[in-house]
């Protein structure tokens, strides 16, 4: 395609956008709402995907709180057991004194704040290191059986949150779910949105089509204006929830981590992460919706 | 040039437009195509740009079966093939210029084909002087004639005029006709479907006389042939 084409139908595009431009706002409107939407929901299942995936990274272990008064003997007793549970990868015993340091590590420049403690009330553990995630119930339950046939009472609490874990995953696929029904329910607006106002474009153009049928221009040369508004409409609409997305994000995140609870910073996707992930998804389903909505018209209305 | 074999045209209600018309128009030639209204001219017009198809037989355009033509070589071959109408469909906010540069750019002709072409086809049917200005600033034989100068600019074979002067009072309607008989002194085929008795009569050239979908009448130097 000659450049001078290019020029030609880039320019008959951007004319059809701004001859209706009433229907225009409204196509770059219900594009940019449907994939502001989005952006909510990409919010919410990226972010709790992120939380399950620390929370894993962090449970994939099975802590044992071991009873003050156990022997050093008992102690490495029981730890042989475990070891011996299929499932188990590997086990590290962490004694009070190691507990309190990691602690400190892990609350950083708050650390000082342990310092003042008196006593280390911390208690001796075991931390059970499992293969993977699913094994755990497994594991605990053979815990819990070293405890009650062998009538071992060394044992003072076994934590481990798998639980936690499944359910931040349900709540995830939940809202993934419903979020992919509304929005398609919302880009099929958006779409029908766009071929009516290409239906616009067409009208104001069926006499100059005419001729160009007559004297011998392409299909796509016919076409390719109406692609190119259809398009431009999409993307104009993605920009505009791309901005959307990411000055809401960043107020949320900044809400989030000076308001509330300095460590969850940690927890959360960064916006530029997320800018990241939101620009290609917004502009292929921008301009796809877009091109769609064009061609939805054209094959209604246009007969070449 | 153009070869119709056992054409038959039947539209979906059922109405026979044309029936078993065997045609062959020659390169070069002049041709007259008249009738009553319903005759089927339209239709022979429709058949020969393929804007239909034929119920049956064999549409042949420079050596081409048309009837077998894929639809993306539609574009090409109305390049060959070009028309004019009674209303001449102009772009009104185009210059004449413009109007005329349109049908170039629309088959992505390079730019300085256009700035030689177009003044040469406005000299062709002398409007020159007009090239700045818009159709509603023209008489309706100066449209027609911009009409014309757009159908030739790309040089096709074959030039389809459907009633060109239909619109036009007697006076204007024999300069169009100059300048149609000028284009087909240039090499260009000329079809042109006509109810203007006068002009039939008077340029004493092939005419076809079509009527409930047959050819009654073919005729070399032939008159009009109907009273009106």
């Amino acid at each position: 395609m000659k450049i001078r084409t290019i020029n030609y139908m880039l320019k008959q595009g951007f004319v059809g956008i701004w001859r209706n431009r009433g229907m225009s706002i409204a196509s770059i409107s219900s594009v940019a709402a449907s994939l502001a939407v989005l952006g909510v929901i990409i919010t919410i299942v990226l972010n709790i995907n992120n939380l399950s995936y620390i929370a894993q990274m962090q449970f994939d272990t099975i802590q044992v709180y071991l009873d003050d008064e156990l022997t050093v003997e008992e102690i490495s007793n029981v730890g042989q057991k475990m070891t011996a549970i299929s499932g188990v990868k590997y086990v590290d015993y962490e004694s009070r004194e190691d507990a309190l340091n990691r602690m400190k590590e892990q609350w950083g420049e708050q650390g000082y704040l342990l310092d003042v403690l008196e006593e280390n009330t911390l208690p001796n553990s075991y931390v059970i290191h499992v293969e993977s995630i699913d094994m755990a119930d497994y594991v605990v339950k053979e815990l819990r059986n070293i405890e009650d046939v062998e009538e071992f009472e060394g044992i003072e609490e076994i934590k481990y949150h798998k639980d936690i874990v499944d359910n931040m995953l349900r709540i995830a696929s939940f809202v993934r779910t419903i979020g992919l029904a509304l929005i398609l329910v919302l880009i099929l607006i958006a779409m029908f949105i766009i071929a009516n106002t290409i239906k616009l474009t067409l009208n104001a153009r069926k006499q100059e089509i005419t001729i160009m049928k007559y004297v011998g221009a392409t299909n796509w040369f016919v076409r390719w204006p109406f692609f190119i508004e259809g398009m431009v409409l999409g993307l104009i609409g993605s920009v505009i929830a791309l901005v959307f997305v990411y000055y809401g994000y960043q107020y949320a995140f900044d809400l989030i981590t000076e308001k509330f609870y300095v460590m969850l910073s940690a927890y959360v996707v960064s916006v530029n992460e997320m800018m990241k992930r939101t620009i290609p998804i917004f502009t292929v389903i921008g301009a796809g919706v877009g091109a769609l909505g064009s061609i939805v018209s054209l094959r209604k209305h246009l007969k070449v | 040039m153009i070869q119709l074999k056992n054409v038959s045209k039947i539209y979906n209600k059922g109405i026979h437009a044309l029936t078993n018309i065997n045609l062959s128009i020659d390169k070069g030639e002049f041709l007259f195509l008249v009738g009553p209204s319903g005759a089927g001219k339209s239709t022979f017009i429709k058949l020969l740009l393929k804007e239909e198809e034929p119920t049956e037989g064999s549409i042949v355009v420079d050596h081409q079966d048309i009837t077998k033509m894929s639809r993306r070589k539609i574009p090409y071959h109305r390049r060959n093939i070009s028309v004019i109408f009674q209303d001449f469909r102009l772009l009104p906010n185009k210059t004449v210029y413009e109007n005329i540069a349109f049908a170039m750019q629309v088959i992505e002709a390079s730019s300085k084909d256009i700035r030689r072409q177009v003044p040469m086809v406005l000299g062709m049917v002398g409007l020159s002087d007009k090239a700045k200005q818009y159709p509603h600033e023209l008489s309706g034989g100066e449209r027609q004639r911009v009409s014309i100068a757009r159908a030739i600019v790309n040089n096709p074979s074959i030039l389809i005029a459907d009633e060109p002067t239909g619109n036009l009072d007697p006076e204007t309607a024999w300069e169009i006709m100059k300048v149609l008989k000028q284009i087909n002194r240039r090499g260009t085929t000329v079809v042109m479907v006509t109810h203007a008795k006068d002009i039939v009569d008077t340029m004493q050239q092939r005419v076809i006389a079509l009527e409930k979908g047959r050819i009654i009448r073919d005729e070399h130097r032939g008159a009009y042939g109907y009273e009106d």
